[in-house]
């Protein structure tokens, strides 16, 4: 929020962590499957996922550092192009203190909603019995007609039986602390990133660095606000974080769109996929998918438009002043 | 979220019945949804105003603009009953009415039209006057945000859910460190009369609600005779199985004596043959509320033919 870096066409910072995000859900998933219906015991799938997430690090590590090399001498010559401004410092200031205190409450209220969600039963249920539903989490019999399949394909119970393995620690610190402050620091990138997308042209404006701080600060005073009602973000944020809705919504979702709007369609498919594996979809097809596909018809109903107005009266290339 | 799978011709008017209403249980704790309504308007009637005759301007990147265009389109759909009954057969019937707002990036659209109108607000305001004017409906602003959020539940009595449950995840963590003491003791109390782990067998624990939901949370040791599907309809979708008639007759047995300190007079110990079906099933520890009556506890240990043990204001039996 603070760096001169204007927007460029390529990859920023966010953009690897979330991107790694995506990856780690995509892994998680086939290993998750894998243990479901291969018969893999949770410990054998528990060292896979960590070999496998280690060498995910590793790459994207190695990826990221190239990238970064290359792209150097740009965006040295950007940075001194960018003029951040002192409004949008202080607006800045703003929205990271928002941000902090968001975490801080994340790791204070005690307030959680687990209506309908069975996740940490899910979890316990597949470390005691080191096998992937062979009993009912809610009550640990037997199951007698099984359960639906869209539910055993999920894959987040796994994820967070792997993190509560490997940190050792208890599955209600991991699920009900650590994975919604995580998910706080990644919504804020992925806001970040359609921020980016939105106000930021690479001409390094003031007023773009402005908008789009202003832009980040908002998006944590409408969490604040929204934490009224399930199925609000907010809500989801703050007293549900660990959800699969709430990865979507808060994560995917707004990551996807700056995909979009920045024409990465073949890379907005990963998250179409991620939400696939850790929501009830129909068949796969989800909020993204749906999302994708109406940003992509408002794309072209814009094009449309301005095409119409260029034939008329020139109106500035990207721009529409209202 | 998730209920019964009623006939095909049926389905679609069950959606449109519950988009009808939807919008307004949706818009019933708090207003958020009408912000991005405001923005559209707002710009809308900004764009009629001729650029020359005021000094403040809106400046729109095309991505900017797509953004707004795919979010009023879906504001509409989710609105009206029918398009928004189509989403809801898109997102299954897994989800209620307020998920097809999932579809809308609210927080985006608010936060980047709140960006832009506060820019215009702000924009070439030189003087202390024009500064002071900009400061007071930048207040005003805000304190309609505040109020369509309900003050971020703060406001408005925000114990109704959409999913149907009373419990709002207040002091879910208090309530879990509370129960988790209490199942401490109650596992020493059982382990207590066995001398070594071979001897023992596994709990399977029958008692009130406020237990029984945080018992798996604690130990997935611990057996239960039914769980939380039983009083949240929503996880009743994660399994096809189904709870017997007993294990409701002692659920319904068990609530009334949480509330009322003993069951009602027609169903007094009348769960005698459902407490025997749960005994050959592995139930062997047995919890009653710190409310339960003298006679009721007498019984209870009639049935069992355990003493009971009081632990932290609950009273225990322990079948071994």
């Amino acid at each position: 929020m603070f760096s001169g870096k204007t927007h460029t066409q390529g990859y920023t910072g966010t953009d690897f962590l979330l991107t790694g995000v995506v990856i780690c859900v995509m892994l998680t998933e086939a290993i998750h499957l894998y243990g479901v219906y291969g018969g893999a015991s949770v410990t054998q799938c528990v060292r896979l996922l960590g070999g496998l997430f280690a060498a995910a690090a590793l790459s994207g590590l190695v990826i990221c550092a190239v990238q970064r090399l290359k792209s150097r001498e740009t965006m040295l010559s950007a940075v001194s192009k960018a003029q951040t401004g002192q409004a949008a410092v202080y607006i800045g200031f703003a929205a990271l203190i928002l941000f902090l205190v968001e975490f801080i409450i994340l790791q204070v209220d005690n307030n959680i909603y687990t209506d309908g969600d069975m996740t940490i039963e899910t979890v316990n249920t597949f470390i005691a019995t080191d096998e992937f539903y062979s009993v009912e989490p809610l009550t640990g019999a037997a199951y007698t007609q099984g359960l639906p399949s869209r539910i055993k394909i999920l894959c987040l119970p796994s994820l967070y039986t792997f993190l509560t393995i490997i940190f050792n620690m208890s599955s209600t610190v991991i699920v009900w602390r650590a994975v919604p402050a995580f998910v706080l620091i990644c919504t804020a990138a992925a806001y970040k990133s359609l921020a980016d997308a939105i106000f930021l042209d690479g001409h390094g404006n003031q007023s773009d660095y402005t908008k789009r701080n202003l832009f980040m600060m908002l998006v944590f005073v409408v969490f604040l606000l929204g934490d009224y009602m399930y199925g609000m973000d907010g809500f989801l944020l703050l007293e549900s974080g660990f959800r699969g809705v709430s990865v979507r919504n808060l994560i995917l979702l707004p990551y996807m769109v700056s995909l979009i709007l920045r024409k990465k369609r073949l890379h907005a498919a990963l998250c179409i996929i991620a939400e696939a594996c850790i929501t009830w979809t129909l068949y796969g097809a989800g909020v993204c998918l749906f999302a994708a596909v109406g940003l992509t018809v408002a794309e072209y109903f814009y094009n449309f438009v301005q095409r119409k107005k260029d034939d008329g009266t020139y109106s500035g290339k990207g721009e529409s002043h209202v | 979220m998730m209920g019964h799978i009623p006939e095909r011709g049926s389905l679609m008017s069950e959606f449109i019945d519950s988009a009808w209403f939807g919008w307004q249980s949706y818009t019933e704790a708090g207003k958020l949804a009408a912000l991005p309504i405001a923005i559209f308007l707002f710009f809308l009637l900004y764009s009629e105003i001729k650029a020359s005759s005021i000094k403040r301007r809106l400046f729109f990147k095309a991505e900017e603009k797509i953004l707004y265009i795919y979010a009023a389109f879906m504001v509409v759909l989710c609105i009206c009953p029918l398009t928004a009954a189509l989403l809801m057969l898109y997102q299954t019937k897994f989800y209620n009415y307020e998920w097809i707002w999932s579809y809308v990036p609210m927080t985006a659209v608010i936060a980047a039209g709140g960006s832009t109108v506060f820019m215009v607000i702000w924009q070439k305001r030189n003087t202390l006057k024009d500064r002071a004017g900009a400061a007071f409906v930048t207040v005003l602003i805000v304190f309609v945000a505040v109020i369509c959020g309900a003050g971020g539940g703060l406001i408005s009595n925000q114990t109704e859910y959409l999913s149907g449950s009373e419990d709002n995840g207040q002091d879910t963590i208090v309530q879990y460190s509370a129960t988790a003491v209490l199942l401490e003791e109650i596992m020493q109390e059982y382990n207590y009369g066995y001398e070594t782990a071979d001897d023992r067998k596994g709990v399977c624990l029958w008692g009130p609600e406020e237990i029984l939901a945080y018992a798996r949370v604690y130990s997935a040791d611990i057996q239960l005779l039914y769980g939380r599907s039983m009083w949240d309809n929503a996880l009743n979708a994660y399994s096809y199985d189904t709870y017997t008639d007993e294990y409701k007759e002692l659920y319904e047995w068990m609530e009334s004596v949480a509330e009322y300190g003993e069951a009602a007079e027609t169903d007094r110990f009348q769960i005698a043959g459902a407490l025997e079906a749960a005994l050959a099933a592995g139930l062997n520890v047995v919890v009653l509320p710190g409310n339960t009556l003298d006679g009721t506890r007498a019984e209870m240990e009639e049935l069992l033919g355990v003493q009971e043990t009081e632990i932290n204001g609950y009273f225990v039996y322990v079948i071994r």
